[in-house]
This record gives C-alpha cells, structure tokens and sequence, in this order.
C-alpha cells in the first residue's frame, strides 16, 4: 500500500525537476559567458564612447539622405492600402485596389498573372484623361476575339478615371469607374484609387517621385 | 530451460541497476550539453581580442552602432529586407535605405543568450544584416488563382466572380538565419485563454522533443549540439501577412535589441 503511494509521487517529482533542473543548468551555461570579459581603462573608455557617438551622427546623416525629399508613395498589395509620405511622414492612408493573383491561362501556349509587382519604382510620366488601349488579355478574358493591334475596339475612354500616373512596364495608377471594388485584389496588376485620391496623388507626385509596391 | 525464481530477481535487478545508471549518465550527458551549448555559440559569434565590458550607457550605444551599421548595409541590397528593432517595438520593411511599412510588435520574448552576451558580440554578429537560410510558413506566399480563358462571352459571364472581402489566415512565419537564430513573428490568435495555453504547451512540447532530438543526435557524434538562440514576436496578422508576402524568400534581417 505504501509503494503504490510512493512511486507516483516520485514519477511527478521528477517530472517537475527534470526540466527544471535542465532550465537552471542552461541558464548556468548562459550567465557564465561574460566571465572571460574585462573592463576597459578610463581612457580607452571614454575614446570609445566618443568614437561612435561620431560614427553614429554619420551613418544616420548617410540614411536621411536616402529618404526621397520629395512626396512618395507606399502600395500595400496585400491589404490593399495605400501611404502617401510627405517630409517623411503619412499623410494619407486609405484603400486602393491592387492585383487579383489570377493566373489567366488560354491554351498551353498563354498565360498571364494578374499581380502588382513588388520593388521600388518611379513615376514614369502622368496623363490627364488617359485613355486604356486594352491588351490582348482584356479580350481573351471576356471571351472575345482579339482584334489587330490598332482597332478602334482597343481604345476605352474614361474607364481609368481623370488621370493615370505610370510605372513602366504597363503598370499604373489610376482611377476606376468600378468605385465599389476599392479595397479589394481585383486589377490585372494597376493599382487603382477612389476620385478624391487619384486627384491627390497625381497632385503630390512629380515625375521622378518615388513609389514602393509591397 | 526455465530459470529458477532467485536468478530472475538477480537480472531483475542488475537490469534495474543498469537502467538507473543509463538514466543518470543521460541526466549529466544533456547538463552538460546544455551548459556548454551557448559557450560554443558564443565563441563562433565573439570577437578573440576584443571582449570588454561596457557600462549601461556604452552598451545601448554599441548595441545602436550595429543596428546602424546593418541598416546601412542592408540599404544597399535591391530587395525588399525586414528590420526587428526591438527598443522601438517596431517590425517594418524596407528598400535602399527607405522604410515604408511598419506595424508594432505585440509581445515578444527574446533568448536569455542573446541578452547573455556582451556588447562586442553584439557587434559583431548584428553590425551586418543576417541572412535566412530557411523560411517556414502557415500561409502561401503568392494567393494564385488559376483561370481558364472563356471560349465565348457567354461563358466569361457565367466564370465572372468578384470578391466582397479578402479573408487572412492565421500567420506564423519561421527564418532560420545563417548565424544560428530562430526568429519566430506570429500573428495574435484571439481565442480563449485555455485554447492559448493549450497550443501554447504543444508547441513548448514540441520544442523539447526536438531539442532532445538534438541533443541525443550531437551526444551520438561526440559533439556539443548547436543551440540556436530563439527571438519570438506577436504582430497583427494583417500587418505580418503583408509583411511576408513583401520580403523575397529568404530576406536579409536586421535585428535590434
């Protein structure tokens, strides 16, 4: 009757010790890293602090310089939100619509993957009234055939809102008349804003003005 | 033949003298491994000659030189890396020297080595930005949807589908850098306080039984096993989805702390 008592409590207690035996033992091992340390002299001290409190002052001169001057712009495609930084700080943050993830695939030949691409960019030039030439993919996409390469079906006035502000490569900002979409990964990789904030950035940002796609 | 009744109490118990002996030789084996493990890192990430020890003041600002540095270094990488600063409870990302994006760290808890070690190793290992080597994660990378093209535009009206809101699953991202580190960044999980407790306590579990694996696998080649030192971080899960989806594959990281 006694054994039967004894031997579970001894199995709990060495549960309940082991581990933390082996925990004091690790800890043991890791506060008695500093042991080979010495304290420098007064001299070697003070020239120390003063050699990189200099260095310091440097490189954080070096990184501001590389933050833009100018307004820029920061695109989350995953939230599908955008920044708009002036001297440094948002000053606006609201929704956009951002690349679908659609991998559009028409035969084994072609295919297309509806995303915004990720990296730093510039704004290449901006447009008033742009009007969209659609690309092949439009018309495959809505299951029709693809007209020759000028036809007067390619051109769409209106549908990119007031203005367009270009990436390379195909990629813009724009506008939309599908308002009701924004905050949602519906492009084919633009990224589109509200009105009120097309007007904003194409305002704030200058050819040249950098924009962060994330 | 059948034993008589005497011998097998004497095996009983030199197998139970044996046994004992076994588990007390593990016992030291895994002591000693765990107390010379972080000696073992510490001399790979230590600087030979240059081991001082600093005042307060000396040592925040050596720790700020190597977070400096490595910011600087990672500045000049074209792609997107990821800087943890811990004193300024702030994950964010950034390109060429700009940080664009940046959400604040929930909770965290940090390797009792890495607060250990002195300044100077600090420096060493954390004046450049680390390198992952291996990324694990609960979510993918890129949400692809695949869609056959339409044969006519009757059947791209029946195919036509939008979204009415984007959903995000739980993230829980691991990197294993180069020097050693796991840095864990998960999302908080608003479940109930026994549910965390529970998958808190599986994957504690699960860390030791590894850890013994470890240990058992380092004992078995007569070698001190590698101990990596963890860094473990609680974001939203918004903010770390997006961050995840940023960064390449295996990023570059800058760690303050």
């Amino acid at each position: 009757m006694r054994t039967f008592y004894k031997m579970p409590i001894r199995y709990i207690f060495l549960i309940i010790a082991l581990p933390i035996s082996f925990y004091l033992v690790n800890v043991a091992g890791i506060s008695t890293l500093g042991l080979s340390e010495y304290i420098p002299n007064g001299t070697k001290s003070d020239s120390l602090t003063k050699t990189v409190t200099a260095e310091l002052t440097l490189i954080d001169g070096r990184m501001k310089n590389l933050v833009p001057k100018s307004a820029y712009l920061a695109i989350n495609s995953t939230a599908n939100e955008f920044y708009l930084f002036e001297g440094g700080t948002v000053t606006r943050h609201e929704k956009c619509s951002t690349g679908s993830y659609v991998l559009l695939k028409n035969g084994d030949l072609q295919q297309w993957m509806f995303k915004t691409p990720k990296g730093e960019f510039k704004i290449l030039n901006k447009k008033r009234k742009p009007v969209w030439k659609k690309p092949d993919w439009a018309f495959i996409e809505e299951g029709l055939p693809v007209p020759s390469i000028n036809h007067s079906s390619r051109f769409e006035y209106g549908v990119l809102g007031d203005y367009s502000l270009s990436l390379g490569d195909g990629y813009l900002i724009h506008g939309t008349i599908y308002q009701r979409f924004i905050g949602l990964p519906v492009t084919h990789g633009c990224i589109r804003l509200n009105d009120e904030n097309l007007e904003l950035v194409y305002k704030k940002l200058a050819v040249g003005s950098k924009v962060y796609l994330f | 033949m059948i034993p008589f009744l005497t011998q097998i109490n004497l095996k009983s118990e030199f197998l139970k003298n044996t046994l004992k002996v076994l588990l007390i030789s593990a016992f030291v084996i895994t002591a000693i491994q765990l107390f010379v493990a972080p000696h073992k890192i510490n001399s790979k990430w230590k600087v030979d000659n240059d081991n001082f020890r600093y005042n307060r003041e000396q040592n925040l600002l050596i720790k700020q030189l190597a977070y400096f540095r490595a910011i600087e270094t990672a500045s000049k990488y074209d792609s997107i890396y990821l800087i943890i600063s811990i004193p300024d409870s702030l994950v964010s990302i950034g390109i060429n020297g700009v940080k664009f994006y940046g959400t604040k760290i929930q909770s965290y808890q940090m390797d009792k080595f890495l607060t250990g070690i002195n300044s100077t190793t600090v420096l060493n290992q954390f004046q450049k930005p680390l390198k992952s080597k291996e990324t694990f994660s609960s979510i993918v990378k890129e949400p692809i949807k695949v869609k056959i093209a339409p044969k006519n535009a009757e059947e791209a009206a029946r195919m036509m589908t939008l979204p009415d809101s984007v959903i995000f699953e739980h993230a829980e991202l691991t990197y294993l850098t180069e020097n050693g580190i796991v840095l864990t960044l998960k999302a908080r999980e608003d479940k109930s306080w026994f549910v965390n407790k529970w998958s808190n306590s599986i994957s504690q579990l699960s860390d030791i039984l590894v850890k013994a694996l470890n240990i058992t696998l380092a004992t078995g080649q007569f070698k001190i096993y590698d101990y990596q030192p963890e860094i473990q971080l609680t974001l939203d899960n918004i903010a770390l989805t997006s961050i995840y989806r940023a960064l390449p594959k295996e990023p570059i990281i800058v760690i303050s702390y």
